[in-house]
């Protein structure tokens, strides 16, 4: 079955190769094969049940950035239909692997808390294949959907992530703390800061200082946790029926700080950018950590450590630029992120 | 790693340690009973000579006696240290790095709590900086390979309490991100290749699945603090002992040993031959301990490179000259398939 095929890189036919994987018109082109009716008949359709086979479709670009990933969606009529995301890596093969083994590792359909069905693996593409889940995402909540309330879904995304936090699965890799904290990326982007601001440095410096003291307090066999790795508002999907999240892709063992710090940084960062009301925000943010919290206490050792490190990353970001964005000033965002780092540090050893 | 109290605070410690030390009813009070040839042994002239007094909060001195053994002394400024490198040179001392043993370590004599000063008895030998920097190579190759033994012995040596070396210091990425900011700081134009460098480095991070066990590192493992006297070696300096990545140890001797070289303006090829010697020597016996070499090698050589390019002490040539033979190191490093890692 194609399903069980394993990635053997560029080999295969179909495959992006490697020079192409960032092109965003190679990619478009791809998506212009993958969207042909000849293939949805052919590969997609015999990957779902039977019930929509005979009806008619549409396939769509839901995204293509031209980061080497691209996403599509195939509508059947009376069918949430499917998502795909084609792949220019190996981890394609491991993100249907992951996907199995939560699906069938109590994130399923039997429970509230679910990810997308796997469908299939079309290792000669590198795609794959899942169920279209419905709801809405908080982070259409905090930019003021109001079809969900953005308090109550942040205590959602936190029972989730205790679930996850909490299942005894053991899926994708260990990860050190320099990748799960992204201390070379940290260290590159605090040098293209002081390159572009040296008259900032003595401030970054003594700002890095009091990141790095938590970073070395960090106990070196202290209990990792299986991960999501990229949890953030975006990918989590709240319906009346389930909380769904997304983009698996990222999963591994790792400090459950990582996901809690991942997911605060990103709820603040974006309605700031936004301009949003941030006490609105405030209280979200008090409401996921206390439901997190309630649940698995000993994840506030390292949480003030990971908070801190991304807020510190966030503001390095800012420094090296010198533009204002669309609705803060730079001035803005470095304060904001001076203090998102001096509050994380409350938290924790 | 910081350093304990403010710069005031122990400039201080080092102006009344500096006239206390010195004191001959210290001398003979607190240093002559420790010595067991020499307590209770009626009075003798002694001299107390300061080897080394920075800032830093530690002192090295000397202590000679007349017709009798010299003693060197380790004295600390808070934080338990002294007490620490005490127990751990006992215990390394007992655990068969004696005087009857060809690998050896300083004699610890004593510990005075109260002044934090560890006691030890004077070594004899010939560093191995010295037998590196000239004299016949034979000879040369001879105290790497030594010097590797040691080593190598130590890092088997049973220390199950020493603290662990943080994760994140093993790696030193944050301390190299100081240094790298600061040198992009005051020269811009230079960023985008130490980024380039880092990125590179990157590639040979210890992963989480690296089969390399920690085992007690010296972490000042060095030329200078390897004394050879005939075949037998001892290693001094001890005080920054943990648990942590072994490549560390064989990285550091080596980049030093090229490091003052260079800055000597030595012959690079003899130095690099002794590198090489020093690490065939280590890796014959446990080349496993050796996946994460390529990447000390590429973060020492990263490190000098920037110290260099920061460096206004050097003229232009000479400064070039280093900026080249540190890339040439890390590009020899990081050249390597990340695969090759796994020795």
């Amino acid at each position: 079955m194609q399903a069980d095929m394993e990635f053997e890189g560029d080999k295969q036919l179909g495959v992006i190769p490697a020079s192409d994987r960032h092109s965003k018109d190679a990619l478009a082109r791809k998506a212009a094969e993958l969207t042909a009716n000849e293939f949805v008949r052919e590969r997609i359709l015999p990957l779902l049940n039977g019930s929509v086979a005979e009806r008619p479709f549409t396939a769509s670009v839901a995204q293509n950035t031209g980061t080497g990933r691209l996403a599509l969606i195939y509508e059947f009529a009376s069918d949430c239909g499917a998502v795909a995301k084609l792949y220019t890596d190996e981890l394609g093969a491991r993100s249907y692997a992951a996907l199995q083994a939560l699906w069938n590792g109590g994130f399923g359909p039997e429970s509230r808390y679910q990810v997308p069905e796997p469908l299939g693996f079309l290792a000669d593409h590198n795609l794959l294949l899942m169920r279209r889940v419905p709801g809405v995402s908080i982070s259409a909540a905090i930019r003021g959907d109001n079809s969900i309330d953005l308090v109550e879904s942040c205590r959602e995304a936190a029972r989730w992530l205790v679930a996850l936090h909490r299942s005894s699965l053991d899926i994708g890799q260990r990860e050190t703390d320099w990748d799960s904290l992204k201390l070379f990326r940290m260290s590159t982007r605090f040098l293209k800061a002081a390159a572009a601001k040296p008259e900032h440095l003595d401030t970054m410096r003594d700002l890095l200082d009091a990141v790095e003291e938590r970073i070395l307090n960090l106990h070196h066999d202290r209990r990792l946790v299986q991960t999501h790795g990229r949890y953030h508002s975006d990918h989590v999907l709240i319906s009346p029926q389930a909380t769904c999240v997304i983009d698996l892709d990222r999963v591994g063992w790792s400090d459950p700080g990582k996901d809690i710090a991942e997911f605060v940084r990103v709820l603040r960062s974006t309605a700031f950018k936004n301009g949003d009301d941030m006490a609105r925000i405030d209280q979200a943010t008090a409401a996921f950590l206390e439901e997190y919290l309630g649940h698995l206490p000993e994840a506030a050792k390292t949480l003030g450590c990971y908070w801190a490190s991304f807020s510190f990353h966030s503001y390095l970001g800012v420094m090296k630029k010198t533009r204002d964005k669309a609705r803060r000033t730079w001035q803005e965002l470095i304060d904001f992120y001076s203090n998102e780092i001096r509050c994380a540090l409350q938290y924790g050893i | 790693m910081s350093h304990a109290g403010t710069r005031a605070e122990r400039e201080s410690w080092k102006q009344q340690c500096e006239a206390r030390f010195a004191e001959p009813g210290f001398i003979r009070g607190k240093v002559e009973p420790l010595i067991p040839e020499l307590a209770g042994n009626g009075d003798r002239a002694a001299t107390a000579t300061f080897a080394r007094a920075k800032a830093t909060g530690r002192m090295t001195l000397r202590y000679d006696f007349e017709e009798a053994t010299a003693v060197y002394a380790k004295a600390y400024y808070g934080n338990g240290l002294g007490l620490r490198a005490y127990e751990w040179l006992r215990l390394l001392w007992k655990d068969g790095f004696d005087s009857e043993s060809c690998f050896r370590v300083p004699e610890p004599l004593g510990y005075l709590a109260e002044d934090g000063m560890l006691l030890m008895r004077e070594v004899h030998g010939t560093p191995a900086s010295e037998l590196a920097a000239e004299g016949p190579r034979e000879k040369a190759v001879e105290a790497m390979r030594l010097a590797a033994r040691w080593l190598l012995r130590f890092h088997q040596s049973h220390l199950e309490a020493l603290d662990v070396e943080p994760p994140c210091e093993q790696i030193e990425v944050l301390k190299t991100a100081a240094l790298l900011a600061k040198v992009a700081a005051q020269f811009p134009e230079r960023a985008s290749a130490l980024i380039d460098m880092v990125h590179q480095l990157r590639e040979f991070a210890p992963s989480a699945a690296s089969p390399v066990g920690l085992v007690p590192l010296h972490g000042q493992y060095r030329p200078a603090h390897v004394l050879i006297n005939c075949d037998s070696v001892c290693v001094i300096d001890l005080d920054k002992i943990r648990r942590s990545d072994p490549a560390k140890d064989v990285s550091r001797f080596v980049h030093v040993l090229k490091k003052t070289c260079y800055e000597a303006g030595g012959d690079a090829a003899r130095a690099d031959l002794l590198g090489r010697e020093f690490v065939d020597e280590y890796r014959k016996g446990a080349s496993a301990n050796l996946a994460n070499l390529a990447y000390f090698d590429g973060l020492y050589a990263l490190k000098a490179f920037a110290k260099v390019v920061k460096s206004g002490k050097v003229g232009e040539p000479a400064r070039e000259a280093m900026e080249r033979l540190y890339l040439d190191d890390f590009e020899r490093a990081t050249q390597q398939p990340a695969a090759s890692k796994v020795a």
